[in-house]
């Protein structure tokens, strides 16, 4: 109840607890339905999907929106339907065909984009796992942690017997390792954005 | 199709977590405009995101947390609705400039940049705000409704996207560098608008050369010009013309730009 008063009210923090329980559900969303063919397809591009994130929220913490949320319909569906709001918006704005029913999704299209996205996630994934095999115990120890197990850097550095500050360094040197194996991978070279800003490397089907 | 190799390095660091919010948000501004870029920066992204296990990396989340909680601190707080609302006056076009402007984050940060990229002027594009027609509340007049003449305004918009002054036609205005001009026409029919600024040297610049304007009160321009000392080092004579699809010019004005 006092959250969404808060809400109503508009005060920061509780528009902070909102923000920060729904952001990753919808964005999870988002990158589903946008491999997924449709209306949403064009929110594959990190700006794509954060410029929809924010003017979705950005419309749901508007006064009368928030004046107007009963409280009780599950506020993710709530967004989601500000989403999809947002989404067809775009597309009339760009001139591009919406096929405005996203519940129609072409079979080719959707089994094409899935396996694009399929492709995308498994070369990441085996960059990273070989990526993680070439550390050393230390290192594999941070990365367990910080980046498996997802503890915050504080208690990462309590379990690791380092001070937050050794920690971050450490951390960024790891980021800065795995930087340095994207590129020598050519995970970083000749990308081309597609549609609104999807991202293929050249060369794959 | 490669990234700019001076943003490379920024895009990286922004990925270490090195950047600053403000070096941050001037990058987006770029990538949003750089197709090589923006590439680059969207798998960095999603390694970011993989490596995190998150849909979004944290980092984007708190930076995008932040720019939507400074939106909804400047947008207007209308009380809600009542049930069966009385007609309202129009919002004052400088209410929806602030709001429009509050409400385009990749606008107040390319604005800046854009300038630095480019050479002398112009300018960020400012979209329409999605589920908002474009002629909806803009073009309503004020005072008594009669006819109006064909005029313009010019406001300075801060690097906090608030209104820091205002100019009619005779008057100055100041707007100093990191700042950005934004001007509202008023036309009676639709016209074209040439709006140049020459310094004292006489350089000119365009700020819009033939832009069509359609009949309306005091509507924003769709886009802004950032301030920089290339083209508004000194006192700069802005002159604002409304031409007919013939060319007929329709009216002149003119007004004083200082940095």
């Amino acid at each position: 109840v006092a959250l969404l008063r808060g809400f109503r009210e508009g005060d920061p923090a509780a528009l902070s607890e909102v923000f920060r329980t729904h952001v990753e559900v919808l964005t999870r969303v988002l990158r589903a339905r946008a491999h997924q063919g449709g209306a949403f397809a064009h929110v594959r591009s990190a700006m794509e999907i954060e410029n929809v994130v924010f003017e979705t929220f950005a419309r749901a913490f508007e006064p009368r929106t928030r004046a107007t949320y009963d409280g009780v319909r599950p506020y993710g569906y709530y967004l989601l339907g500000i989403a999809r709001n947002v989404v067809l918006e775009q597309l009339r704005r760009r001139d591009q065909p919406s096929g405005l029913d996203l519940e129609e999704m072409a079979g080719p299209e959707l089994a094409d984009s899935q396996g694009e996205q399929l492709h995308e996630d498994r070369e990441l994934e085996g960059l990273l796992e070989e990526f993680r095999r070439g550390l050393d115990e230390a290192e594999a120890r941070l990365y367990e942690l910080r980046f498996v197990e997802g503890l915050p850097q504080e208690d990462a550095s309590a379990r690791l017997g380092l001070s937050r500050i050794q920690l971050r360094r450490r951390e960024r040197a790891l980021k800065q390792r795995l930087l340095e194996h994207l590129h020598a991978r050519g995970y970083l070279r000749d990308l081309q954005p597609e549609g609104w800003g999807f991202v293929r490397v050249r060369g794959e089907s | 199709m490669t990234a700019c190799p001076d943003r490379i390095a920024q895009m990286d660091a922004l990925f270490l977590g090195d950047l600053s919010e403000q070096e941050a948000e001037a990058l987006r501004a770029h990538v949003a405009g750089c197709e090589g870029c923006r590439a680059y920066h969207d798998r960095l992204w999603k390694v970011e995101a993989a490596l995190e296990r998150r849909a979004m990396p944290a980092r984007a989340a708190a930076s995008l947390e932040a720019r939507l909680l400074a939106h909804v601190a400047q947008a207007p707080q209308v009380a809600p609705a009542p049930p069966a609302p009385p007609a309202k006056p129009a919002a004052t076009w400088l209410e929806r400039l602030r709001a429009l402007w509050a409400e385009q984050p990749w606008l107040r940060v390319g604005a800046p940049l854009a300038a630095a990229a480019a050479l002398a002027v112009l300018v960020v594009a400012l979209p329409d705000r999605p589920g908002t027609d474009p002629n909806a509340g803009l073009f309503r007049p004020r005072g008594n409704g009669s006819a109006p003449a064909f005029g313009v305004r010019a406001y300075c918009i801060g690097s906090a996207a608030t209104v820091t002054g205002e100019a009619r036609p005779g008057e100055r205005l100041t707007c100093p560098e990191g700042s950005s001009i934004q001007l509202s026409v008023t036309a009676p029919e639709p016209a074209k608008l040439t709006a140049v600024a020459t310094t004292q040297a006489g350089e000119s610049h365009d700020l819009a050369r033939d832009l069509p304007v359609g009949p309306g009160i005091d509507a924003p321009l769709p886009f802004s010009t950032p301030s920089r000392k290339a083209w508004l080092g000194g006192p700069t004579r802005l002159t604002v013309r409304f031409e007919s699809a013939a060319g007929k010019v329709l009216a002149e004005h003119e007004l004083t730009l200082l940095p």
